[in-house]
């Protein structure tokens, strides 16, 4: 993985011009008081320092070699669900800044400095002795370990035994459809989380091992029911020479549904709305090479030579969970303030439920509200681990929080 | 400068510990980069000096028991809101800073068609809660991610819709106020216990004190409250919107028009402008995409509203016939929005415009009609959700010559001029983009009297590069020099040098005086000086209200006016 260190920030950092659009969603998207804010990070902590553009201005700092205190200064700086909402909101106006690239980045320089708070270097000791085969197998699955179709269960998947077996009937339903799905013997852990918490080195060595298993399975494609997975697969992999592609669960129904080879006839007279997870959203957009420099025009005019891929949210996977949504009879889809490449984070992301557990609870019930002020009446998400997040800070009077693959099962008549 | 440990604890025990810090990794994020976004101060590749601490109070009774605690212990502050500028940072070592955050409500009292905002409750937020009554607000040009409640307080406040919505000064209505002194101030309606509907009572007014012309830049203690005038919303109760990001396009009902008006020269340009003034259809009124460069503004708006492109894409946009065509069409232009109210009303405002662009010869621009770019900017003026691609070009701009307020005719006549400068460092150093010189933009406010553009050019550097920063700040001293020999005062890349000195501390009083001893009309800054020592007998905030010891002031060097920023 081409490695940016610090240093190669300098120029964004200096140019942030301290507009606070990274601290909402795109103002042109803004509906409400309520629900103008995209940035958990600040939202929670209040602070400037908290949004990117206070990372930008940390990262000025350690780059002159300043000092910008030590303890403080790891608690921000790890204190960052890497969900990309300030990521979307900056590229609406700057085509030369990259708050979310940056924000990781500032992870890495400290961990490379040793400046790692405990339960941060705890989360990812845990983490890395799981390793890259935690998680369920195919034998946990129901599945043969040869087939065409790849199906890797997910990251966190295993955590909830209801999670576990709606995703393993999901996983029979598709080789009902004809799909010759297989599993690993040994569980998969996609590593995604690590990369956002900063740990690129530990990312990369679990990622390269998966990618060995993946490639020699002899799959012609993966599928998931994981955002983090299909983020992995999707962007992250590609770069360290993933050449199998991957699709998302939804996708994959989508397609079944729009073919007719998956009828869903039965009624779930239901009203939902939808939770678009990050790492299936605006992180999950495909890896595109670029291997290039700045070029100056018109005197002082940024440009990138060649044309560098902008990664600003619209190619992540919005429209499959909703078209599977609206498949199901009797279904009814009521959408929040803040959706698909504005979509506000649940909280779970870059270890943050262990590593700042207020910050997750607090984004967590920022979308529980929302979810209410929509009057549906289940809140709807396609990611096992945003649907363990939401649950596990859902307050008396919250909306129940559904898996999509639970309507698609019921719809099925598979219950 | 680190805070004495018990008077930390004071300050703690009145916003609590979750909302009061003082570690290094939170002072350095309340400092503003002069060069990256100083509004009209610098470019200087400085920072403005670490608050002692930053603090987040959560109402007025906590900002007054702050501002308090600043008196007993000659202990500067400064609020802020949104801080897009330098205006907003603290001046000084023995400062602390208000963040004004979490102090963020809006209510829309829709029978008085007003709207109750605190200071964190940003233009675009006001708008869309209001648009749910049928109302919409001013947006102050700086745009929707802005405090209202800190333009209205602390700086002009004009933007494109101030024809129609009004500006925030003339919008002003009661408010809640923390002085200097640590007292609050209820102004107008609310003074005397009637509600928030008056500015100007039953109760007391104050708003020169307050606000005066320009904003008093936080120097007169901290506003916490107050009501605003809203203007009628013709359009949906949420303005939808649709296509992909970067190029989001307004999807509103069909009563809606953006035009971009064109004109063989400034003279007709002028006699065009000033007949949209005085017939006020316009919703908005403002030249925009100027900002960017008259050589460029036409494949700019092509690369923004189309989310496939990019700037690498301007080379060969800059050499597309069409484009180059379009842009050398509107080249003396105008944006307008027209909202029609009902059906006739929309068919009255375009016979209006007709008649207009008849008698003073202009004509609207077909390239800005193609209806991909009409939603774009549709969205862009309603909504004022793109301010930050004033900085697209090079990640910096600053404003500049600024013939501020000026009768359209004689800022009209003084364009070229003003370019052909521009245009000569454009072409002759490498500091600023090479756009073509003329880079003027600005709204079409409601200057009582006959109205008037603030007409400001914009100067596109890196602020990554020391070398523009530094050509910038050079420039700007021949921008200033042309002012002055104009006539026009100074330059507005300059004005807030007379308010910090470049190192980004507080300028004394002997340098005040020095600096407007001369002034053409003393009287302004000896008048502030007693109400600064009425009000901030204490001198705790900053030296943006400009003051002169009446002691100080000259009159025995003729033309002495020009030293005079
Ligand atoms: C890109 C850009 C474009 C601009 N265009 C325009 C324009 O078209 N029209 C225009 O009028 N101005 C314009 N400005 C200047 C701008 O209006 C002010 O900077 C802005 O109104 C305030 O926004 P802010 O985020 O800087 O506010 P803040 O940082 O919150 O404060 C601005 C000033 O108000 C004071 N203040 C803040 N809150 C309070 C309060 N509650 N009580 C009392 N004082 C307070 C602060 O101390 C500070 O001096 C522009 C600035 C920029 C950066
Ligand atoms: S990071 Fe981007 S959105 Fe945030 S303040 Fe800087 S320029 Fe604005
Ligand atoms: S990645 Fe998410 S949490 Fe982190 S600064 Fe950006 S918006 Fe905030």
């Amino acid at each position: 993985m081409k490695e940016r260190t610090l240093a190669d920030f300098r120029p964004m950092q200096e140019r942030c011009s301290n507009c606070s659009y990274c601290k909402f969603i795109p103002l042109d998207k803004i509906r409400s008081r309520e629900f103008a804010g995209g940035c958990p990070s600040i939202g929670y902590y209040n602070f400037n320092t908290y949004s990117a553009r206070g990372r930008f201005q940390l990262g000025v700092a350690l780059n002159r070699g300043e000092d910008v205190g030590e303890k403080d200064l790891e608690q921000v700086v790890f204190s960052c669900l890497s969900c990309g909402a300030c990521d979307v909101s900056c590229k609406i106006c700057r085509y030369n800044l990259e708050p979310l690239a940056h924000n990781i980045a500032l992870k890495e320089a400290l961990i490379e400095r040793g400046m790692v708070p405990g339960r941060v270097a705890e989360e990812r000791d845990r983490l890395m002795a799981a390793g890259a085969r935690a998680g369920l197998c195919a034998a946990d699955l129901g599945l043969p370990v040869q087939g065409e179709v790849l199906f890797l269960p997910g990251d966190r998947t295993q955590e909830s035994p209801e999670t576990a077996d709606t995703v393993c009937r999901a996983a029979a339903l598709l080789r009902r459809c004809g799909l010759d799905i297989a599993a690993l013997s040994e569980g998969f852990f996609s590593g995604a989380v690590l990369y956002d918490m900063g740990f690129r080195k530990d990312f990369e060595e679990i990622a390269k091992e998966n990618i060995a298993r993946i490639e020699a399975s002899g799959a012609k494609e993966v599928v998931t029911p994981c955002a983090d997975t299909f983020y992995a697969l999707n962007r992250l992999y590609p770069e360290l020479g993933l050449t199998v592609p991957v699709r998302h669960i939804t996708q994959v129904l989508a397609d079944l549904i729009a073919q007719g080879t998956l009828r869903l006839t039965q009624e779930v007279p239901v009203r939902v709305t939808y939770h678009d997870p990050c790492s299936l959203g605006r992180k999950g957009e495909a890896y595109e090479p670029w291997e290039g420099e700045e070029k100056k025009i018109l005197n002082q005019v940024h440009t990138w030579e060649p044309r560098r891929p902008r990664y600003i949210g619209n190619d992540g996977v919005y429209d499959a969970p909703r078209a599977v949504l609206r498949a199901i009879p009797g279904l009814e889809l009521a959408e929040m303030e803040r959706i698909r490449e504005y979509g506000y984070s649940c909280g779970e992301g870059a270890g943050i439920p262990e590593i700042d557990p207020g910050l997750a609870a607090f984004a967590a019930h920022g979308r529980l509200d929302e979810a209410k002020a929509s009057e549906a009446e289940q809140l709807v998400t396609a990611d096992p681990s945003s649907l363990l997040q939401l649950r596990s800070a859902r307050r008396d009077g919250d909306l129940p929080v559904t898996d999509l693959l639970t309507l698609v099962l019921a719809a099925a008549g598979e219950e | 400068m680190d805070m004495r440990e018990d008077l930390y604890r004071e300050f703690e025990a009145i916003v609590g510990p979750r909302n009061i810090s003082r570690d290094k990794s939170v002072l350095e994020t309340y400092r503003c980069m002069a060069s990256q976004n100083s509004a009209h101060y610098g470019p200087y590749k400085v920072r403005t000096p670490f608050p002692m601490a930053v603090l987040l109070p959560g109402s007025s009774e906590e900002v007054q028991k702050i501002i308090r605690l600043c008196n007993r212990e000659g202990i500067h502050f400064k609020a802020s809101s949104t801080f897009w500028s330098a205006q907003g940072y603290v001046s000084a070592d023995n400062a602390v800073q208000l963040d004004l955050r979490r102090m963020d409500g809006v209510e829309i009292d829709a029978e008085n068609g007003i709207a109750i905002i605190e200071p964190y409750a940003i233009a675009g937020v006001i708008q869309a809660e209001a648009m749910k009554y049928g109302y919409t607000c001013n947006i102050q040009g700086v745009g929707g991610s802005s405090s209202t409640v800190a333009s209205t307080a602390g700086w002009q406040g004009p933007g494109p819709s101030s024809l129609f919505t009004g500006t925030n000064y003339d919008n002003l209505l009661a408010c809640e106020w923390v002085l200097p002194n640590g007292e609050i101030l209820r102004t107008g309606s609310l003074g005397s216990g009637d509600g928030w509907f008056c500015g100007e009572g039953p109760g007391p007014s104050l708003r020169a004190i307050l606000r005066g012309g320009v904003g008093t830049a936080g120097d007169m203690g901290v506003c916490t409250k107050m009501a605003v005038k809203l203007a009628p919303w013709p359009g949906p109760d949420h303005l939808a919107s649709r296509g992909k990001a970067p190029a989001y396009k307004a999807d509103l009902p069909d009563n809606f028009r953006c035009y971009t008006l064109c004109f063989p020269d400034w003279e007709h340009w002028a006699h065009g402008v000033q007949l949209l003034h005085e017939n006020r259809i316009t919703y908005t009124s403002h030249r925009q995409f100027n900002m960017f460069g008259c050589d460029i503004k036409g494949a700019m708006v092509k690369i923004l509203s189309d989310e496939n492109k990019q700037l690498c894409d301007l080379p060969e946009l800059l050499e597309d016939p069409e484009v180059k065509a379009a842009t050398q069409d509107m080249h003396c232009d105008m944006q307008i929005v027209l909202a029609g109210m009902s059906e006739a009303d929309l068919a009255y405002k375009e016979a209006a415009l007709d008649e207009i662009l008849r008698i003073s010869g202009g004509h609207r621009s077909q390239f800005m009609a193609e209806k991909e770019i009409e939603d774009w900017a549709l969205l862009y003026f309603i909504r004022m959700g793109r301010k930050n691609l004033n900085y697209v070009l090079c990640g910096s701009y600053e404003g500049h010559f600024g013939l501020a307020r000026t009768n359209y005719y004689l800022a009209a006549s003084l364009v070229e001029e003003a370019s052909a400068l521009k245009k000569h460092w454009e072409e002759t150093t490498p500091y600023l983009a090479k756009v073509g010189g003329n880079s003027s933009m600005g709204g079409l406010a409601g200057i009582g009297g006959g109205g008037g553009v603030s007409w400001e050019f914009f100067a596109h550097f890196d602020s990554f590069d020391d070398a523009s920063v530094k050509g910038v700040a050079e420039y700007f001293g021949e921008t200033n020099k042309w002012m002055g020999a104009k006539g026009l005062g100074g330059c507005m890349g300059k004005v807030n040098e007379g308010s910090r000195r470049p190192d980004g501390y507080d300028r004394s009083q002997e340098e005040l005086n020095k600096m407007f001893q001369y002034a053409p009309q003393p009287g302004v800054f000896t008048y502030q000086w007693k109400v600064r020592e009425a009000f901030n007998p204490n001198h705790l905030t900053g030296t943006y209200y400009k003051t002169l010891e009446p002691s100080a002031v000259r009159t025995d060097v003729e033309g002495a006016a020009s030293i005079f920023i």
